[in-house]
């Protein structure tokens, strides 16, 4: 059972089967977190996200038609409920970049094999400089560009999640790397003055 | 930043930091939990309705170009897509105009030039299973008795769903707000035709089934109906066909034999489903045969058929024989 499809384990979840979606739900958990994490930057919030998301998705089980894959569809409920906190958050003041838990998510990963100190804290700055210039994109550009560059899926899978046309997420995601380079080029300029 | 990096590398190695980040880095502990507090949540949880989070997420960019040929030479060299190369010229011209349209679908549609035909197909389709309904309930009302014997499997829809469905109907003027105006409307008979009180008693009882849970769901749309006089049908007119006609019968169960493939994926040969018709047009039994039978796919192909109408007819049962085809099992990614 372990190599069923998502689509039989979503189609025995339909019919009520809570183990197979319990199986679902194993599998897709860690990428709705990582995606979900990208979006709202707090551990604690991507966690309530993710746990959100798949109860949301057990109740819209029957809105399934089978058109496309079931995880986009999970990602799509995943990005609304991201969206969802960003904006009940707008009001908030923002945590520095510098408590930002996707830094140190992505630095525990090279922590793994120990090299040398100076390429980490390189690699740092890199990531840091990195997620500061997203935030300079806009909400739609910013998500479009997490789903492709970071989460790695095809244009295909992130317009359907987005619910565009792929040839919108081609253009998203090179807006949004040349809406970067820029944003990284000015940073890299100040602190080329800087002492 | 270190200098020793040029500007164009900085941005790819900075992404490519990212990507390494395959999964969401933490211990198998917190996994086991999140994953146990979800099942735990859904045996809790209301069946709460996710509209709102099923439509496409984001606003276009206001810079955003209007066709796709433009976008076409966009791909940067180290860019991870597969866009380039894969997306077929007739797609290319065909580029949709708006960012807000169904996905594009690639594994469930028909192969590239059969696609035209398809979709003009599925609007076929459409427009005979709503002329059907139209007929339903505008020409004929409902037989006798039919409606208690139908089996529908438990809605999902919450009770908030109640509004679109009632507004959907009603004139603009009445729509209601709220689940309460909702049944309030329903029982207006100055106010709100015949069809709209029928289609939101219809909204208000899925979502009363769904508050006593997924079983009862069929007892609290029948009881209702057996409440309300409203829905005690008029003695039968004199001009009903006697049975369905063949298209009737091909325009109602072709959305639903859609659906109903789709249970029976991965399942091997045809499956033999028996539909009976009450008089009124609504499905009034399904037999579901082998190798469906006794599987998982059984009640989800039976809940896909039962939503089958067709025009009220005098006969008192009419029973069609279907073949079901299984959807192909699309390849894991």
């Amino acid at each position: 059972m372990q190599s069923d499809s998502d689509l039989d384990l979503v189609t025995s979840a339909r019919a009520g089967d809570v183990a197979s979606y319990g199986r679902f739900v194993q599998r897709h958990q860690q990428r709705v977190y990582r995606l979900a994490l990208h979006l709202v930057k707090q551990r604690a919030d991507a966690e309530d996200v993710t746990q959100e998301t798949f109860v949301r998705a057990w109740s819209a089980l029957d809105r399934f038609d089978g058109r496309s894959e079931p995880f986009t569809w999970v990602y799509r409920i995943a990005v609304n409920l991201s969206l969802n906190v960003l904006r009940a958050r707008r009001a908030r003041p923002q945590a520095p970049i510098d408590d930002d838990a996707r830094v140190e998510a992505v630095l525990a990963e090279y922590r793994r094999s120990p090299g040398d100190p100076l390429v980490n804290s390189e690699n740092r700055e890199r990531v840091s400089s990195l997620l500061r210039a997203m935030e300079t994109l806009s909400e739609t550009l910013r998500t479009t560009l997490v789903l492709v560059t970071v989460d790695g899926m095809s244009h295909g899978e992130a317009a359907s999640v987005l619910g565009c046309p792929e040839g919108t997420v081609a253009w998203r995601v090179h807006e949004a790397r040349r809406k970067l380079r820029a944003a990284l080029s000015d940073m890299n300029a100040i602190s080329e003055v800087e002492p | 930043m270190s200098d020793r990096v040029s500007r164009p590398d900085r941005l790819e190695r900075a992404e490519q930091l990212l990507s390494v980040w395959s999964e969401a880095s933490s211990d198998e502990l917190r996994w086991v939990a999140m994953h146990e507090s979800i099942l735990r949540r859904i045996g809790e949880a209301p069946r709460i309705g996710a509209e709102e989070l099923l439509t496409p997420p984001l606003p276009r960019q206001p810079e955003e170009p209007e066709t796709s040929e433009s976008t076409a030479g966009l791909h940067q060299s180290g860019e991870r897509s597969t866009f380039v190369g894969r997306w077929p010229a007739e797609t290319t011209r065909s580029a949709p105009k708006t960012e807000y349209q169904e996905p594009q679908e690639r594994r469930w549609t028909l192969p590239k030039h059969g696609r035209r035909l398809g979709a003009l197909a599925a609007v076929a389709s459409l427009a005979a299973v709503a002329a059907a309904i139209a007929l339903l309930y505008v020409r004929t009302p409902l037989e006798p008795g039919s409606v208690s014997e139908v089996r529908v499997q438990a809605p999902r829809e919450s009770a908030p769903n109640i509004v679109p469905a009632v507004a959907s109907v009603l004139p603009r003027d009445s729509v209601p707000s709220s689940p309460v105006e909702a049944k309030r409307a329903i029982n207006s008979p100055t106010r709100v035709s015949r069809t709209a009180r029928t289609t939101a008693r219809a909204a208000v009882a899925k979502s009363t089934a769904k508050k006593v849970n997924a079983p009862s769901a069929p007892d609290a749309e029948s009881s209702l109906e057996r409440q309300d006089p409203t829905m005690t049908p008029a003695s039968g007119p004199s001009n009903l066909p006697d049975h369905p006609t063949t298209g009737a019968v091909q325009a109602a169960v072709s959305g639903p034999m859609a659906r109903a493939r789709l249970c029976a994926t991965g399942l091997a040969g045809p499956i033999s489903v028996s539909l009976t018709f009450a008089a009124s047009g609504r499905v009034q039994d399904v037999q579901v045969g082998p190798p469906a039978r006794d599987t998982p796919a059984e009640s989800c192909i039976a809940s896909a058929l039962v939503s089958a109408r067709t025009e009220p007819f005098a006969r008192g049962t009419y029973e069609v024989p279907l073949t079901l085809i299984p959807a192909e099992s699309p390849a894991n990614h």
